[in-house]
């Protein structure tokens, strides 16, 4: 059940999108998001949705694995798709039940909304889904100094930390989770305040846990004379190839296209 | 009564790109009262059997059955055969976080749902069993405690539940050799007590000295299933895929290579000990 979970899971693959240099991956992102947020009308988000389709279809990546990591947040999405359809003002009134009055443009709103969340879900999870944590944390870093942020390497270090903990404390989560079931422990039926009092035998042990490793892993890592980013260097470094300057190229003229369906359209 | 299982097969992670088989066509019958040990390498499937025999894991295909009940079956209260049986993991002492020994012990009992009496009585006999002075111990934080206690109590958590089944995944690892010694003959006065205990350990020399019957793990499908005595004399099954035999059975191995005319199928010291003075003699 836990380990359904594909926040920040990589999936080994020999696809274009695998294969282009993280750096990239980072900023075109940035462009396909500015891109989302600048389309208004029904042309930008179909043209938004084939981009979003191709770039899967080409990460080859199954539209299943996408939809597990949309799943978790169906709820928001939801809630987003209800807010607006509800609240939006207009004129065009398709049903109305007392105070409640849905309008063709909220209807219209609602959708175009939950959309771009569900775009940009989609996207970032392909992001994760087709760069190993270590080649995202070297990009970051890299995106970051290039930004002249200060503490880059150390950002860089601690997103890479967290990541590569993830699956190890949802197996940590899931082995005293099955520990206490075995005593008779429930943490699926009961109001809200039972499920809240029945994670205490869980978290409690979780929380000792992650202290004694970060002690560990810090202990490990002085041990071999980690002294953060000043003159380090990299075993493997980041090359740029023409795969790059496609990806730029296409990105590009999907920022454009978007800007016109807004403006011009 | 028993626990079997049967033609039972686990995937983990199904249709996706991490998809194993943990678990193939394994056929096991637990009979009340036996002492099995269960060996193999990490990875071998070992852990994943035994979180079948309490319903903590479900199996992709076949059946497991608890005592009649098939675990898969809708309407199975799981944690009626949860209290049946009882099962330690590994390192069971992570899993301590009440704020004194009594109420971790008392966990189990509780989520049972007996009256505060009953509790108090199973939580005393739980700690008698595993040797912790109730008077002494009942209050103590159970951080505060050494190693080998911490183990202790948490075994005393599952022993609480009285179980008729006992599973122990790997109780002795990373213990020093007096607490190694406390908990193993803990497991043997249980096993006395009429408990039927299924041990999981890498240890030869354990298993060696305390099971009768020997389940062998290799890459997710049972390797051996017979009399620990029969097992172990597999020598060159065992060494094909990297397991060991206890040591006094290689010593006795070795003497019969160097020309002493001794029986090689000796698994425990006194065993070796008097085939050596026969010899000898």
């Amino acid at each position: 059940m836990l380990k359904d979970i594909t926040i920040g899971q990589y999936i080994p693959g020999n696809s274009p999108i695998h294969k282009i240099d993280p750096r990239t991956k980072i900023i075109t992102i940035c462009f396909y998001m500015t891109g989302l947020f600048l389309v208004n009308n029904l042309t930008g988000y179909l043209v938004v949705t084939l981009f979003t389709i191709g770039a899967i279809l080409m990460s080859q990546i199954s539209f299943i694995t996408i939809m597990k990591g949309i799943k978790p947040l169906s709820f928001i999405i939801m809630l987003t798709l209800g807010l607006h359809i509800f609240m939006t003002e207009g004129d065009n009134v398709i049903w109305q039940w007392g105070i409640f009055k849905v309008t063709q443009q909220g209807v219209q709103q609602g959708v175009f909304m939950s959309l771009r969340l569900i775009y940009l879900i989609t996207i970032t999870s392909l992001l994760t889904l087709t760069t190993t944590p270590i080649a995202l944390t070297d990009g970051i870093e890299k995106v970051l100094k290039a930004l002249f942020i200060p503490v880059a390497h150390e950002l860089a270090m601690m997103m890479t930390i967290a990541l590569r903990f993830i699956p190890t404390l949802i197996e940590e989560t899931e082995k005293i989770m099955k520990a206490q079931m075995a005593r008779g422990a429930d943490f699926e039926s009961g109001g809200l305040l039972t499920r809240a009092r029945s994670l205490i035998p869980l978290l409690v042990p979780l929380f000792l846990s992650s202290f004694r490793r970060a002690d560990d892993l810090a202990m490990a890592m002085e041990a071999r004379c980690y002294r953060g980013g000043e003159n380090r260097t990299r075993m493997k470094q980041l090359v740029m190839g023409y795969r790059d300057c496609i990806a730029f190229i296409a990105m590009t003229i999907f920022l454009v296209v978007a800007i016109l369906t807004r403006y011009w359209l | 009564m028993s626990i079997s299982l049967e033609g039972v097969y686990h995937t983990y992670q199904p249709n996706s790109a991490y998809e194993t088989n943990a678990l193939e066509n394994i056929n096991l019958v637990i009979e009340e009262g036996e002492f099995i040990g269960i060996i193999g390498h990490t990875g071998s499937g070992k852990s994943t059997l035994v979180q079948h025999l309490n319903g903590l894991l479900k199996p992709t295909k076949g059946k497991v059955i608890v005592d009649g009940c098939d675990i898969s079956a809708k309407g199975t209260r799981l944690k009626e055969i949860r209290k049946k049986v009882g099962l330690v993991f590994q390192y069971p002492e992570y899993q301590l976080f009440e704020e004194d020994v009594f109420r971790d012990i008392a966990f189990g009992p509780i989520n049972m749902g007996l009256s505060p009496d009953m509790v108090i009585k199973k939580v005393k006999k739980a700690m008698k069993m595993v040797h912790l002075d109730y008077e002494k111990y009942r209050s103590l934080s159970p951080f505060t405690l050494s190693g080998g206690e911490k183990r202790r109590v948490a075994i005393a958590g599952v022993l609480a539940m009285e179980p008729k089944y006992l599973i122990l995944d790997e109780p002795t690892a990373s213990l020093d050799p007096q607490g190694r010694d406390e908990i193993v003959s803990h497991i043997v006065d249980l096993h006395n007590c009429g408990l039927t205990v299924v041990l999981v350990s890498h240890s030869m020399d354990v298993v060696a000295r305390l099971a009768q019957r020997l389940v062998v793990m290799h890459q997710s499908k049972i390797y051996y299933n017979d009399e620990t005595r029969k097992v172990f004399s597999e020598y060159d099954g065992l060494q094909k895929i990297g397991l060991d035999v206890p040591t006094v059975t290689k010593l006795m191995v070795r003497l019969k290579k160097e020309g002493w005319s001794v029986r090689t199928d000796v698994i425990t010291v006194e065993e070796a000990r008097e085939e050596i003075l026969k010899v000898v003699r």
